[in-house]
């Protein structure tokens, strides 16, 4: 079921609290029942045969957790990781694994089940949790609705259960009518920016993408990929404030993915800004450890402190998004970006002006993005090498009759084949591109709601604009993860 | 001198360091927010110089929950650091 369909927001949702804030008002603590039924059949909605799947996650993950906490030995944790890691090897990587590995030549066209990547990795980082006791194991009915709380369930945000678990013993006595109210507001501004702001940009990157071997010029090239990356950031966003907005109304908290990525003054920076939730587990449960045991086992120096670990995790965090080698390459880009930047400031190289900052940033995320939204490798290197290839900067043929550009090459190009088409192009892109540096981050515990007119008229707009653009229920892109 | 305090010193002398800075002040309430240089690559650079200061072992995902230094002093605290 998608957040932006209607039978999410005028049935499923609307009767979930209902029955939520009956139980809340009643003498019974039944309010993670309620929300795990829900949450349950929100997940199978669409596809229920994987519902026996994601059950048998929590189930075997739940009798992990008691186990490693009692006996406290490693091997439990190991095995427990080892479970989860073979799930999703199975579910989303065999094909993958067997074309890389075994020198299989399979269609690599696996139907994966839903969420498979956000439920895997919370359960692997709970069970390390558990091991650190940094947390005791859950009631079974605590832990489905840990794992299966709707908001989250299919594309994050990755929540801890340290963050989470406290909030739902005070779910029953807490009032929330100021954080009802701010969850309306930020459900709501998640709602516009994906099926106003994403779903609208979808014809102008598909345009593009469509004609990649089809004389897609350097400019064109630039200017599909700059756009993928507003649609992409206002699809994933969108959903995250929407995930956030949704715990609100329920009372709880859940944690930030974003926090206006596209002001990083560096690759550094950018990445304490773009799923964060990701970039925290992955920062804590393998670059970390993994930096720290071969500093430890092997030199204190930059290779095993940070390129090696910088390498498999970014690698790794790549394939998390899907089992392609363009996912593969997608990490590796960043993860090289991120060794220079690391370099570059640890060898106290002069600071660069933020314009700089910002645009080698911007290029290497751009690159990246290539991988992440073309069909294959080839499709990728053939746009990048539009992409990196001035010699087939045109302008666009019209321009002639205004300005005499000598020494310009023009020629007829697709995406601005007339004057309008290529002004309407501009003011989409200025418009989304001002809206993603200016939206405040609404989500941040930091945002603080005034009941005032002003705020009461933009949520009006909105919940308008958002109403007038569900009909097209355009797919979360995160949800193929 | 506290053993807290101690601790607290020679943490401000590793963090100057590392981060190539002598104006570094740590007290309790410094968070990771104050220095902006402090990256995942500097946690790490951090945990391995307060090893081999403290001759202990640490584990980054305890460092990671810390709020502020304050903590980190307590948890070192506790482990019985010699100083």
């Amino acid at each position: 079921m998608l957040f932006n369909s209607e039978i999410f927001l005028y049935f499923f949702l609307p009767l979930c609290l209902v029955l939520f804030y009956i139980i809340k008002g009643s003498r019974y603590r039944l309010e993670t029942l309620i929300l795990s039924f829900f949450s349950l059949l929100f997940y199978a909605w669409d596809e229920p045969k994987w519902l026996i799947l994601l059950l048998i996650s929590i189930v075997s993950n739940y009798f992990f957790a008691h186990k490693i906490y009692k006996d406290n030995r490693r091997y439990i944790l190991t095995i427990g990781i080892i479970f989860n890691i073979s799930l999703i090897a199975w579910f989303k990587y065999r094909y993958f694994i067997a074309n890389t590995f075994l020198g299989s030549n399979i269609e690599n066209n696996l139907f994966i089940p839903l969420a498979i990547s956000f439920f895997t990795f919370q359960q692997i980082a709970f069970l390390v949790d558990i091991y650190d006791k940094s947390i005791k194991p859950l009631k079974f009915l605590d832990h489905l609705f840990f794992v299966s709380f709707f908001p989250q369930l299919i594309a994050g945000p990755i929540v801890l259960a340290k963050d989470i678990v406290p909030q739902i013993n005070k779910m029953k006595d807490k009032q929330i009518i100021n954080s009802f109210i701010l969850g309306v507001f930020v459900f709501f501004v998640g709602l516009f920016k994906k099926v106003f702001l994403a779903d609208n940009l979808v014809p102008y990157v598909n345009i593009g993408f469509n004609n990649i071997y089809n004389a897609l010029t350097f400019i064109e090239a630039w200017s599909t990929i700059s756009m993928f990356a507003l649609q992409l950031y206002f699809d994933f966003s969108g959903y995250s404030d929407m995930a956030v907005g949704l715990g609100l109304l329920f009372g709880l908290r859940l944690p930030i993915n974003f926090n206006l990525p596209y002001k990083s003054k560096s690759i550094i920076d950018f990445w304490k800004r773009w799923h964060i939730t990701l970039t925290k587990f992955f920062t804590f449960y393998l670059y970390s450890p993994l930096s720290l045991y071969m500093s430890r086992v092997f030199s204190n120096n930059l290779i095993f402190l940070l390129i090696i670990p910088f390498l498999v995790t970014f690698i790794l965090s790549g394939l998390w998004h899907g089992s392609d080698w363009k996912f593969v390459f997608f990490g590796l880009v960043n993860g090289v970006g991120l060794i220079v930047n690391h370099l570059w400031k640890f060898y106290k190289m002069p600071k660069l002006p933020y314009i700089l900052g910002w645009l080698l940033t911007m290029m290497t995320i751009l690159v990246s993005f290539v991988f992440f939204r073309a069909n294959n490798m080839e499709e990728a290197m053939h746009f990048l090498s539009i992409m990196f290839n001035p010699s087939i900067f045109f302008s666009p043929h019209w321009l002639e009759q205004y300005i005499d550009i000598k020494f310009l090459k023009s020629a007829y190009i697709p995406l601005f084949s007339s004057g309008v088409f290529t002004v309407k192009y501009l003011v989409v892109f200025l418009f989304s591109f001002t809206l993603a540096l200016k939206i405040p981050n609404v989500a941040s515990i930091n945002f603080k709601l005034k009941y005032n007119w002003y705020y009461a008229s933009l949520l009006a707009i909105l919940i308008l604009f958002s109403i007038i653009n569900l009909n097209k229920q355009v797919s979360f892109i995160y949800f193929q993860f | 001198m506290s053993q807290k305090k101690q601790i607290l010193i020679k943490l401000q002398n590793i963090f100057r360091i590392i981060f190539d800075d002598d104006s570094i002040k740590l007290n309790s309430n410094t968070t990771a927010e104050d220095i902006e240089e402090w990256d995942s690559l500097n946690q790490i650079r951090i945990i391995l110089a307060c090893e081999k200061e403290f001759l202990v072992k640490l584990n980054p995902r305890e460092i990671n929950d810390f709020v502020n230094i304050g903590e980190m002093v307590e948890h070192l605290f506790s482990k019985n650091v010699k100083v």
